[in-house]
């Protein structure tokens, strides 16, 4: 950026920090390195989405730098869909808030998104989004967050949750039904972050896998052979099946160390074999929401400020 | 009719013998439910096997898990077949607690690797079944020959975990000296990376309720991306009212 402006880095950590203003000139070398226009950064920015709204989703040693760039990201999306949704009747809203416990809220939650009990849930985000959420997929790769979520104004109050590019489709699938558990159980943090990772593990877990549903499925003896037939069925990792299966105490502690140490001898902890790849869903509400209030990306990109390419390479992933 | 007539001559007689070879991915692709079938009992097998030598809690007896594991294998394929309704393989009965098959009209044969190597043959009648010949086939009219015997061979690792299964077709073996030679010996993937993703029908994607408001224009009483009030005019701060 410092090369693209002509200017130093320090210069650089001052307009972002609020600390110097840059003169129009710098402003128009910063919204051409950018794909912005210079009229962007005309106005204050909207209040209503905080930081703290979000409930990250992390992994060990989540760096700063990378926090703010999905921040960021988040907050520029919830702008565009803040600005939209004023032109439009968007979807209503049928995700609930419940305070019980993970299994029971994830029975309720499906219920109320018209799921019915005992199938797999085929196609999770264009669910989540015709039940009124939003789904927002990052351009870049966020190597130390899979995925997060926060309720935030549009309209009324209303769920979103931004989900990384680089993670394979049924890692995408869990870590949506994960951050569906903190939108739905979480709205009012309670206890520690720990505690509430382990809830929306144990949702996501019952959302996407049933307990009767899936009992009906996982037969003893669970092998490797047995696992991967059901991964395409269910649309999650064999991980997250072997997982279960220990969960519901279909299978022992014992078998569940063997049949992980099979998957790391085989290195399929960290990729699992390409032919049983889930496809990744794309979100749709964000595309439909411009096309909705818009004749054409243009039309748009010039209303809100911003090069049309910028807007393009969002509806790539969005 | 003799010879040369009937044929033409001999360049004639040349184009029509064709010779029936053994082919690993021919052969593989018959084979494969087979396979995914043999191999997750295999995985079944060989922890229970494992498990009667905890239950005793004594160490493993090399020659007794195998034969667990056979016996195991053997028990399990023939109950998966009966209650999954496979019909496209026979287990049949040895008196020495052997593997043996039928698949898609194919014979087959579940054998424990020796040494890491193909196995030992410890009969004529094992020496004989793994002793297989090129077929010729003159003309169109004959009859196909059936597939060449195949042998599925297992191990184990010093572990006792499964090791991958090999597919072999023999060419000659001998009684003691085992399979001297083979069309081929590959070793295959485990089941999971030839699974075919085969989801049920997924539901039709559903068309999301978004529609603009009626009446209002692009650039008319709304809110700008910054929140500001914008007119047609251009950009004013919103009322202090």
């Amino acid at each position: 950026m410092a090369e693209h402006i002509k200017c130093n880095q320090s210069a650089i950590a001052h307009f972002e920090t609020n600390r110097t203003l840059p003169s129009d000139e710098i402003l128009t070398a910063i919204a051409q390195a950018t794909g912005v226009l210079p009229s962007f950064f005309e106005s204050e920015p909207t209040h209503g989405f905080s930081l703290g709204s979000l409930s990250y989703r992390r992994r060990r040693s989540l760096s700063k730098k990378e926090e703010a760039k999905a921040y960021q990201y988040a907050f520029v999306m919830y702008e565009q869909a803040r600005f939209l949704a004023q032109k439009l009747h968007l979807a209503p809203l049928r995700l609930p808030h419940i305070s019980e416990k993970p299994s029971l809220s994830a029975r309720v939650t499906r219920a109320s998104l018209g799921l019915v009990p005992d199938k797999p849930i085929s196609r999770l985000v264009n669910t989540f989004e015709y039940n009124g959420g939003l789904v927002f997929v990052t351009p870049f790769s966020m190597s130390k967050i899979d995925a997060f979520s926060g309720w935030a104004t549009l309209d009324i109050d209303r769920p979103i949750i931004i989900t990384s590019c680089n993670i394979p489709g049924d890692r995408m699938r869990f870590s949506i039904a994960h951050e569906i558990g903190h939108l739905v159980m979480h709205g009012a943090p309670k206890g520690t972050m720990l505690a509430m990772e382990k809830e929306a593990n144990a949702f996501a877990a019952e959302f996407l896998m049933p307990e009767d549903a899936i009992r009906a499925d996982l037969l003893i003896p669970i092998t490797l052979t047995s696992i991967a037939q059901l991964k395409p069925r269910w649309g999650v990792s064999m991980q997250a099946l072997i997982y279960r299966a220990h969960d519901l105490k279909i299978i022992t502690d014992r078998q569940y160390r063997y049949l992980f140490e099979q998957l790391s001898a085989k290195g399929w902890r960290t990729r699992e074999p390409s032919n049983l790849d889930i496809p990744l869903e794309a979100p749709q509400a964000f595309s439909k929401m411009i096309q909705s209030a818009y004749q054409s990306i243009e039309a748009y990109a010039d209303d809100v400020g911003l090069k049309p390419a910028v807007v393009s390479d969002w509806l790539l992933y969005n | 009719m003799t010879r040369k007539q009937e044929f033409g001559g001999p360049d004639d007689f040349a184009n029509k013998i064709s010779i029936h070879a053994p082919s690993f991915e021919r052969d593989f692709a018959e084979l494969a439910s087979f396979y995914i079938q043999l191999y997750g009992t295999l995985e079944e097998s060989v922890p229970l096997a494992k498990k009667y030598f905890d239950d005793l809690n004594t160490p493993v007896e090399v020659y007794t898990l195998y034969q667990l594991i056979r016996f195991n294998t053997k028990r399990l394929l023939k109950q998966k077949r009966d209650m999954e309704l496979k019909d496209d393989y026979e287990m049949g009965d040895l008196s020495n607690n052997g593997l043996v098959g039928t698949c898609r009209g194919r014979n087959v044969r579940i054998l424990k690797a020796y040494n890491g190597g193909l196995p030992l043959v410890s009969s004529e009648d094992k020496a004989r079944y793994l002793s297989q010949q090129l077929t010729f086939i003159i003309g169109e009219s004959m009859r196909l020959p059936t597939g060449f015997n195949v042998v599925f061979v297992w191990d184990l690792s010093d572990r006792y975990e499964l090791k991958p299964v090999r597919m072999c077709c023999p060419k000659r073996a001998e009684r003691y000296r085992g399979i001297l030679s083979a069309y081929y010996n590959e070793e295959l993937p485990h089941p999971a990376e030839i699974i075919k993703a085969m989801p049920e029908i997924a539901d039709e994607i559903r068309d999301i309720e978004i529609r603009a408001k009626e009446g209002i224009d692009d650039n008319e009483n709304i809110h700008n991306i910054r929140g500001e009030n914008q007119t047609s005019q251009g950009t004013e701060q919103p009322d202090s009212e």
